[in-house]
This record gives C-alpha cells, structure tokens and sequence, in this order.
C-alpha cells in the first residue's frame, strides 16, 4: 500500500535504461503479483522478493538441497507468520485444549498466548538468466529467529535476533545455469520470548542485483539537521560506498514532498562523502505537519547508473533540558506515548505494511504523538507509516543482554551479536525523522552491577559513534544499587563528574517504569534529570498527566500498553472476586488457559476503542466528556481490575436482567460538573473537582432507554453523550474501512463485521457466529474478534464476534478486480460489501 | 525561521568504571536480592512485610530480584506505603552494610 512516491517508487526497482544494467536484463516479465516457483529478476537494488516461496512447517534433513524435491510443500507468499496458522488436529489430545493456532500445552504458555513455534523451512527458487552481474545480496527485515540460509546448498550463515535486519551475498554462489535455490531454516524453539514472536520469515525479503561489486554501502546513507537558521535548514548528507573503482561519481539530489528537485550535487565517489547543503525555507516535520524530503543518491560511472537508492528524511531538530523539557524545532512538545508489541492481531506477526500503517493510524487517531515498539526493532514499514503520519519514536533495541529473562532467549546470542545488531538497528532507522530516542534496553538484570554499567557505557557508547545526533534511553523498572561519579572522559557530554544511579548514569534521558511515584523525588534529588515514564499503568492516567503537564522535566509518557497484544495473557482487564477477598491479591489472581492476549490496551485488538480510551480522550483533549457503564457483576462478587487492567466497562446502556438496580456509571470529563438523564429525567448530579482528575462515579437504577451524561463548565454545557439501549440482533453489516485497496499478495484490506438491531445500531456484548464469502480477486488473511480468549482460529471462514463486533481481513489475489462479501449469521439478515482492489 | 543548533551526542572516549559511592541500607537502595542474602535484614523485610516470601518465590518474580528493589515488590504486595517502607529503613539502618555490598 506503499502508493507514496517517497516510499516504493517504480524506480527503486529498476536501473534500466543505462547502458551498463542493460547486458544483464533478464529473459521474462519482472517481478510477478501472483505467486509462482520461479521468479525472472533484472537488475536493481531492493527488488521484491516476497513471492514464491515453498514451506514446510517441521524439521528434517536436506532440506537445503538444490536438488531437494519440494513439490509437495505449500506454497506461501511472504510476510508469513506459522504461528498465527491452525493447529492440525491431534490425536489423542483432548479437542478443547487446541483453539486455532493455540494450545493449552504451548511451551511459552501465557507469554506466548499459548502461541506454537517450533522448526519452519523455507525454499525459494529464483532465475538469472545472463552472466553473473557485480552483486547479487539478499535483505531479510526480520526472520524469528535463529535463521540460517543456504544458496544452492552453500551456507551462507546464521542469524540469531528475531527483530533485526541482515542481508547476505549471493554472488560467489550463483549457478551458473541461472537456476538458484535459496533455503532458509527458523527455529523458534524453547521458551525464547516473553510475548507473542510469530514464527518465520514474517516481514519482506528484497534482492539487489547490481552490476558492479561497487554500490552504495547497505545502510550507508545519512542525513542530518544540523542546524536551523534564517537562511533556512543546514543539512549534512553522510554517503559511505564499497567496493569502489576509478572513475566514479556520486549524484545526490534532493526532492520535496511535491517532487521538485530542491538541490543536486555531483562529486566523485570516496568510500566516505561528506556533503553539506542549506534548504531555503525548509518545510518543517512534526506530528502535526509531518514533512517529508527524499534523497536520491546515484552511484554513476559515466551515464550509467550502478546503483541507487532514495532515502526519505525529515527536517527537525529534537532537543532535551531539564528546565525547558522536550522540544521539536524549538516548540516544546511532551510525548503522548504509548508502548505497543509488533503483532497484528489476527494477522499474527506478519508485517503487511497496510496493517502496520493502519496500526500508526488507529493510535494517531487516539492522540498519541509517540510510540515505543516494544522491545525490539519493528518492520521499516512501520517506522515508514510514523514518518507519515506524523508519530514519534522510542527505538527499543534489546529486551534482554547477557542475562536471560526466559531460558532461550536473546541472552545466548548477546555478547556474540550485539554490537552487529545494534549497528544493523541504528544505521538502519538512523533517517527517520520519527525517531527522537534509542533505548539500549527494557528493564534489564544486571544492569546496576559492576559489569551491568560497564556493558550499560558500551551499548550507550556505541549508538553515540554510530549516531551521535539522538540521546540513548533505558526502560527502567527500579534503581537499586549505589550512586557513582564517572570520569570525564567516560562520561556522556557534560556529565563528567555527575552522580548519578548506576543504572542510568550513562543515559541521557531516563526511562522509567512504574515509577510515578518516585517521580517528584527523584527530580527533587536529580534536577539536572530529563526523564520519562517509558511505561506506565492504565489507571495512573489520570495522575500522570496531571503531573506531566506541569513538569518541563517530564517529557512525557508511553502507557503499557496502547493496543492489545496477543501474549502476556490476560494481564489486563478485570477479575471477578468475592466481595471479602482483599483487593490487591484480587487484582494479582492469575490468568492461565484459554486467555491469548494481554488486554491491557486502549485499543483492543482488531481496532476498536476500549474503555481506558475514553479516559484518556478527555485526559489529552479529544473529548470533553466520555462514559462508561460498569457490568454489573454476579450476586457476592465485585469486579477488581488487574495489575494492569481496567474495570470491565462498555459503552453500553444494554443490560437485560439487571432492571432497577443500580449501576456504576463513570464519567469522564474536563468538567466541573456531570448531569445524568434517565430517558429525559435527572436521575444524578455530581461535582467534578481537581481532586477527582476528569473521573467520577455515579448510581443509576437501570432501566432501558436513553442514558444521556451532560458536562458543564463554568455553568456552561461542554459535552453531551448518550447511551441507548439496543434492541434484538437483527443484521450483519459489513462496512470496509476503506472503498479500495491494493490488489497485490503484499496487500491487505480490512472490513469491519458488526451485529445491528433493527435501527442499525451496534449490539454491544453480543457473541454471534458469523460465515462470510469472498468473490473476486482476494483471500481471507484473518477473521475474528477482539475477543481475550481462545475461541477458534483467525484462518476460517466463521467467527464469532465479540461485543458485536469482529474484523475480516482480505488478502489481495495479485490482480485487480472487484471483491464482493457476504455475511450470514442464523436468524439476521444478512450483510454484504465490495472492496475494489487495484 | 526559528534559529538554533541540533545537539549532538558524541561517544566518549573510554571507559574507566565510575566511583562509587557508600550507601545505606534500606528498601530502596539495595534489590530484593540483596537483601535476600542478608539474613538479618531480610528479616526485617519479611517481618514487616509477610507477603513478600510468596511473591518473590514466584518464578518470574523471582528472576527480577537481582534489579527490584524490596519497595517495588511492595507496590504488588499492598505495603507500599511511605510509613511502611519508613518503619523498614528504620530497623535495616540500625544494621551494619556487610563490607563491599556497595562497589
């Protein structure tokens, strides 16, 4: 869905039309949309190389073989992700036990979401017809995890982290047939993740064919701002080549958001160039006008154009002082933030940039100006999206370092690969202008012993040579351990001589986590301290951003978690406990089987706002007043949120059984003061004063009809919402966030499924088996609800809703056309829709 | 056009590990685990503190002990209130910080 000029032009792909690429122009079309065995290349940096793979979900032996026949396994076009896939059938096991992709058995348990990994083959076969060209490199984005890649049986290497990008070089290895065989073996096994991974190559595979061994370095490409003045932005453009030989030269060229050539330099190619322009009257990134330049950087020799990228870049300055706080282009500006993980729900992990776009967007749309991908590198279609859209980013490069969290994880790699994947991570997103902080790491053992702060200095360290223009952050949970002083010479600029807790005396901004009450002290005893919640508790929301708001020093805050998640099962959301139990341990009793997903977002986990989300629409400003009706709970019980949960509450005046009781209703509101109307009738009043921060409760006696809450201000009305008591299910509708979408293998569309009444209004805590039907060019990538729970898998053609609601998601055929849906539920009429893909 | 300079971040040039400085014993200062292996100030915690024996026995808990503070745990536990913690800190500063607990 990349349709921007800026992101996946026709030109990245293709170097045609120089004299020199045109010897080495394969026999056949280009790159396909449908999937085949066998896929034509021509020569170009960063072709597509996600369409035609064979695989095979378990181990074996020759799997690597050129020769290897593998007919017989499934055809799969990437991002795929295994895990997200049905569990077969198992004899013998009890059926209740297995759930679509879950099973109660499931090595990672709650942390994966009962989630399967397991051992995963990849074969891919792919033609170039002439003579061997200069370079032949694959790129992987991301591969989970512990790869390793063959070419035509010859073992190119491993690669351990799951989140990180690596490439490898294809050229000693070409057949000289013109007949290649790539392999690639994934093994996602023991307890290696704290959260669900996905399994497999989950993110898009690129093959660049060049001419000659000499190309821009991967990677090797850096702009800078440098400065800010009257004569406009003062930029610095970093070009690090390989492999170079005499006579040639470098064309950079920058264009603006429109296309227009805005500057353009020729120079001859050094292994590094160093360029410095001024951009007169530059247009500004920020969350709310996110600006974009592209630099196009030419390797030439002569006319002929050997290599080429386009590197998209922002112009802004980010600055950080205690006194002033955080500030973009010299605005201050706090960071609206919220953590997430890298699923896509029902799509598993699969890195379909339509899913990672609409994610950005349905957060954007929620207020946040800032997200932290937790706790990891996510996908460059992602960090692309946040450029878009205007988002700023924590990049998070480790969850782990020498000491484990889970037994298989990370930690065995680390001392071996950090310094590869932390260069790979850097270099890699060192353009975005979404990206503000690094984070060197989330809540890490070890991290305020003698070696902890020693390897804390070394990753700090190493970001600052790969990238000196951003700080370096940490999660942090806790500060245990002594004060210390370094030196200058070690210290980060400035803080030569600075006490400082051993866990974060080499960051230059402090992330912490859970720590809101430690907030006001630790600036009392730190006042030279920028900090940060990099975590936080959906119900501190209200707190925090009081304190926040007032607080320069307090640049902002990233709630856990901004969506929900599959993994860490049902660590949000509410118990039902008996009215006697203490209600601390209520809120710690454990969640085990069938519980797949945290639950501890805002937004749920096909895309729907949850109730923390009403809150903190009042809390940022996008809503003068929201409410929320607490379900009542059974005789004896109380509902008490988890650690990380929130009170089961909907948007619902849609309780049969409980007439004339009285119910809780929350109302949140920048306010003064809340009226509550029963169908017409001032049933409760309440005064909203500071102390309350924007939430109070009222009691209604239930009745159906129209529950209608009325904010004022000053004695002025603010606000005005209304809840309306549905009647019985009486259709389906289908309704597609978007009339069109792409029509390729790469692209998915996604339609909300959605229970009505008879006056079209969505039944809310509604459960209803739905089927749908596609015609036309698509297949089903997912269906299913938010729903918490295991209930069924994301592949079939039926699922259940769940609070009236659930989402379809189409995957383009690889041709244009027309997609009628249909939808059937017993005893409703039925929906329909089309999605016009192209 | 505003006018200003990027800040930079440059690496620094080697490391020499920083001085440390003294500090006292108390529910902040040191982790659980720290804690753990002196038995008389453990006692203390646990004394104040009942439930913290079966949070920290919990398995992943348990690997968070080296890097929280007995006052994290307490946040879990419903004793985290400042006279709580206070009346701990109390008793621990009247013990003796084994010689180099602090580095």
């Amino acid at each position: 869905m990349n349709r921007s000029p800026f992101l996946h032009p026709d030109r990245r792909q293709l170097l045609l039309g120089t004299a020199g690429a045109a010897g080495l122009v394969l026999a056949g079309p280009g790159p396909v949309a449908a999937a085949g065995p066998v896929a034509a290349l021509k020569v170009g940096r960063g072709q597509p190389f996600d369409l035609g793979w064979r695989f095979q979900r378990g181990e074996g032996t020759g799997f690597e073989a050129p020769g290897f026949d593998d007919g017989a396994w499934r055809r799969v076009d990437l991002p795929h992700d295994w895990s997200i896939e049905d569990l077969p059938p198992a004899p013998g096991r009890d059926p209740a036990d297995l759930k679509g992709p879950f099973d109660r058995k499931a090595e990672g348990k709650t942390a994966t979401g009962f989630a399967v990994g397991g051992e995963g083959w990849y074969r891919k076969r792919f033609h170039l017809a002439s003579a061997p060209p200069g370079r032949v490199e694959v790129l992987f984005e991301g591969v989970y995890m512990n790869s390793e890649v063959w070419l035509n049986g010859h073992r190119l290497g491993a690669h351990a982290n799951g989140y990180t990008p690596f490439a490898y070089d294809l050229t000693p290895y070409l057949s000289p047939t013109g007949e290649n065989v790539l392999a690639v073996r994934v093994r996602n096994l023991g307890r290696n993740s704290r959260w669900y991974s996905g399994s497999g190559i989950y993110r898009h595979v690129w093959l660049d064919v060049l001419p000659e061994a000499a190309r821009i370095q991967r990677w090797g490409v850096g702009v800078v701002t440098q400065a800010l003045g009257d004569a406009g932005a003062r930029i610095e453009i970093g070009t690090r080549l390989d492999d170079l030989s005499p006579g040639l030269t470098i064309v950079s060229r920058v264009r603006d958001d429109h296309g227009r050539i805005v500057w353009e330099a020729t120079a001859p190619a050094v292994a590094d160039l160093r360029q410095t322009l001024t951009l007169g009257r530059p247009r500004l990134w920020s969350p709310e006008a996110p600006n974009l330049y592209v630099l196009e950087t030419e390797l030439r020799r002569g006319a002929t154009v050997l290599d080429r990228t386009e590197t998209p870049f922002g112009v802004r300055i980010v600055a950080f002082d205690a006194a002033r706080g955080m500030t973009l282009n010299g605005a201050p500006i706090k960071l609206r933030g919220g953590c997430i993980h890298h699923d896509n729900g029902l799509l598993g992990a699969a890195a379909y940039d339509a899913a990672e776009a609409r994610k950005v967007a349905l957060l954007k749309a929620r207020g946040y100006n800032a997200l932290r991908p937790s706790h990891n590198l996510f996908s460059p279609a992602f960090l692309a999206a946040c450029d878009r859209q205007g988002v700023m980013v924590i990049e998070e490069t480790f969850d782990t370092w020498r000491k484990p969290k889970v037994p298989q994880d990370y930690s065995i790699a680390f001392d071996a690969d950090w310094k590869t994947d932390l260069a790979a991570i850097v270099l890699s997103v060192r353009n975005h202008p979404s990206v503000v902080m690094y984070s060197i790491g989330n809540e890490i053992p070890g991290r305020n012993s003698p070696e902890g702060v020693e390897l804390q200095w070394r990753l700090a360290n190493e970001v600052h040579r790969l990238d000196p223009t951003r700080p370096v952050t940490a999660a942090i949970n806790s500060f245990p351990g002594p004060l210390v002083t370094p030196s200058t010479e070690t210290a980060r600029a400035g803080a030569g001589g600075v006490t400082d807790h051993a866990a974060a005396v080499f960051l230059d901004v402090v992330g912490y986590n859970y720590k809101l009450a430690d907030y006001e002290a630790d600036h009392a005893q730190a006042p030279q301290r920028v900090f940060f919640g990099t975590e936080s508790l959906p119900a501190d929301v209200f707190a925090i951003w009081d304190l926040t708001d007032r607080s320069p020093w307090l640049v902002g805050d990233f709630v856990w978690t901004a969506m929900d998640y599959l993994g860490e099962a049902g660590i949000g959301g509410s118990n039902l406990a008996p009215a006697t139990m203490n209600k601390t341990m209520a809120g710690l009793m454990p969640t085990g089987w069938p519980w797949v997903n945290a639950f501890c977002g805002d937004i749920d986990l096909i895309g729907n706002r949850k109730a923390p989300a009403f809150a903190r629409d009042v809390v940022w400003g996008l809503s003068p007043l929201e409410i929320a009706v607490q379900r009542p709970p059974p005789e004896g019980k109380v509902d008490v949120p988890r650690h990380w949960g929130w009170p089961d509450e909907l948007q619902s005046w849609t309780w049969p059984g409980a007439e004339g009781k009285p119910l809780t209703v929350r109302v949140y509101t920048s306010g003064d003061r809340v009226e509550l109307r029963l169908n017409g009738v001032a049933v409760a009043t309440k005064r909203v004063t500071a102390a309350d921060l924007k939430r109070v409760e009222l009691q209604v006696p239930y009745a159906p009809g129209v529950l209608e809450a009325v904010a004022f201000r000053g004695g002025g009305e603010i606000g005005r919402r209304q809840l309306v008591t549905t009647g019985a299910p009486a259709a389906v509708r289908l309704r597609p966030e978007r009339p069109t979408g792409g029509a390729g293998r790469g692209d998915v569309s996604f339609v909300a499924v959605e229970i009505l009444d008879a006056q079209g209004r969505i039944v809310p805590d509604l459960a209803r088996d739905v089927r749908l039907s596609i015609a036309g060019p698509a297949e089903l990538a997912g269906f299913g609800s938010a729903n918490p729970l295991a209930v069924g898998g994301f592949g079939a053609a039926v699922a259940q809703t769940w609070n009236g609601r659930a989402l379809a998601v189409l995957r383009g055929a690889g041709r244009p056309g027309r997609v009628r849906l249909q939808a059937l539920s017993p005893g409703l009429a039925p929906g329909s829709a089309d999605v016009l893909l192209a | 056009m505003i006018v200003m300079d990027a800040p930079t971040y440059p690496p620094a040039a080697a490391f020499e590990p920083p001085v440390v400085a003294p500090r006292p014993l108390s529910v902040r200062n040191y982790s659980a685990a720290e804690l753990m292996r002196m038995p008389a100030a453990w006692a203390v915690v646990v004394k104040h503190l009942p439930g913290i024996k079966m949070m920290v026995a919990n398995e992943q808990a348990k690997a968070m002990t080296e890097t929280m503070t007995v006052a994290d745990f307490a946040v879990f536990i419903g004793g985290d209130s400042p006279a709580a913690l206070a009346a701990i800190d109390a008793e621990l500063s009247a013990l003796q910080a084994p010689a180099g607990a602090a580095r």
